[in-house]
């Protein structure tokens, strides 16, 4: 009864919608051989199963980590955001800052709020998306993800135009309520980085770094280290460091991963801007798409 | 000690799996669930929770969990833990304030017969998270 009789390893999700799916590794078995294996957990039966048999697609959207919700953090980053808002959202050039963007929104929250019962949508799906927000009196893109990134299509583009570029478009409804609460969950998660988390909205976070480096192995694998954990969560970051908290924010905007060292701020900015402008010079095909 | 054929098991109803187990995850014994680096717990929740109700279909589970697991990984959802088709009201949970105070409680409620199984949670080195069912 109190003897260890098998470890299993590393049960790692694998859908985003439906019967929730786990990678499982037998790694110790006292009594026989080990294994690895993919199981789907049939809620309805309550029951592992093989994954993609014919009842695979329970529709149960209680995905795992449903099955352990957030817990409500202390108040630091709801000081923090008075903090960014009495300084208008830029802090005071401190040294060592990750200025950590998101760009558009979480992937999984790409699909539509109640998908079809027994439709299963997986996050890896190449047709472009995007997310229209009513700007203007007109829906424009307010976010994308790579696939649309490649068409050539930007933000602020008029989803009429959009269509016009690309007629098998995937166009969901902004809510910038929810993105709201996610940065506000992905500040208090970067609470184990440093205590100085600050919101930079709509997309963006600083975190001031300060004497933290060091704990995770220097401000490089910091850097990959967080990106990497947002990365797998299908967040598409974008990641800086700088000495200064606009200069972090400016290389995040152009070059992912970027570390610049004291005292050259003005001339990484300078570099990035010149990348920006040669890049404006080629035409992008929305450009040509637009009317007139 | 009792020998691996007299041993219950609880076929988990994957098939490869169940073949390896040789029929299935055994009763009255203790299993460990690891996951990496704690980053994928919530998976591993989900998991435990799934080998439990196989192992315990109608009756009381116990889950004790560290306090430092919530604050890690966020506290279990009763209705999360329902859609996954565990009854919550069968569900009896326990916040220790430490690893010792969590493996005592443990330990007292495997003594405890009426219980289906008893789950132990704990953060440390490896982020291990035992399931293991009471006698039955």
């Amino acid at each position: 009864m109190d003897r260890a009789r098998g470890a299993f390893a590393a049960g790692r999700t694998l859908s985003a919608w439906g019967a929730p799916v786990f990678d499982a590794q037998l790694v110790r078995n006292r009594h026989g051989p080990v294994g690895r294996w993919i199981m789907e957990w049939k809620c309805d039966e309550c029951l592992f199963s093989e994954t993609g048999g014919v009842s695979s697609a329970c529709g149960c959207r209680a995905c795992p980590s449903t099955a352990s919700n957030a817990s409500s953090r202390a108040a630091t980053p709801r000081q923090l955001n008075d903090i960014s808002r009495n300084t208008g959202g830029r802090l005071s050039p401190l040294r060592g800052r990750v200025g950590e963007e998101y760009r558009g929104l979480r992937r999984l929250r790409l699909t539509p709020p109640n998908p079809p019962r027994g439709e299963r949508i997986t996050p890896v799906n190449n047709d472009p998306s995007i997310v229209v927000a009513r700007q203007n009196n007109a829906l424009q893109i307010f976010a994308l993800d790579d696939a649309a990134a490649r068409l050539g299509l930007e933000i602020g583009l008029p989803l009429a135009n959009a269509r016009a570029i690309c007629p098998q478009l995937r166009v969901f409804d902004a809510d910038e309520a929810s993105d709201a609460r996610t940065l506000n969950d992905i500040a208090d998660w970067c609470d184990r980085f440093t205590p100085l988390v600050a919101l930079d909205s709509p997309h963006g976070l600083f975190l001031d770094i300060t004497g933290c480096a060091h704990l995770f192995g220097g401000e490089a694998a910091m850097m990959r280290l967080m990106c990497d954990v947002l990365t797998a969560q299908g967040f598409a970051v974008s990641a800086a460091i700088a000495g200064t908290s606009v200069c972090a924010r400016t290389m995040t905007r152009h070059v992912h991963g970027r570390i610049v060292r004291d005292g050259e701020e003005a001339e990484a900015v300078r570099a990035a801007a010149g990348v920006r402008a040669r890049r404006r010079q080629r035409p992008s095909p929305a450009a040509c798409a637009a009317p007139g | 000690m009792a020998t691996p054929a007299r041993l219950g098991r609880v076929a988990l109803g994957h098939a490869d799996a169940d073949a390896t187990l040789q029929g299935g995850l055994a009763v009255a014994a203790m299993h460990e669930v690891f996951t990496d680096a704690g980053r994928q717990s919530a998976a591993a929740t989900g998991f435990v929770a799934g080998l439990a109700r196989r192992v315990a279909a109608r009756r009381p589970l116990v889950w004790v969990r560290q306090d430092f697991t919530e604050i890690e990984s966020g506290a279990l959802s009763m209705s999360g833990l329902a859609e996954l088709g565990l009854d919550p009201r069968l569900l009896v949970t326990v916040r220790a304030a430490d690893v010792d105070t969590a493996l005592r409680t443990a330990a007292d409620a495997l003594a405890c017969d009426a219980l289906g199984a008893v789950v132990l949670e704990v953060w440390g080195k490896r982020g291990s998270s035992i399931s293991s069912p009471a006698a039955s």
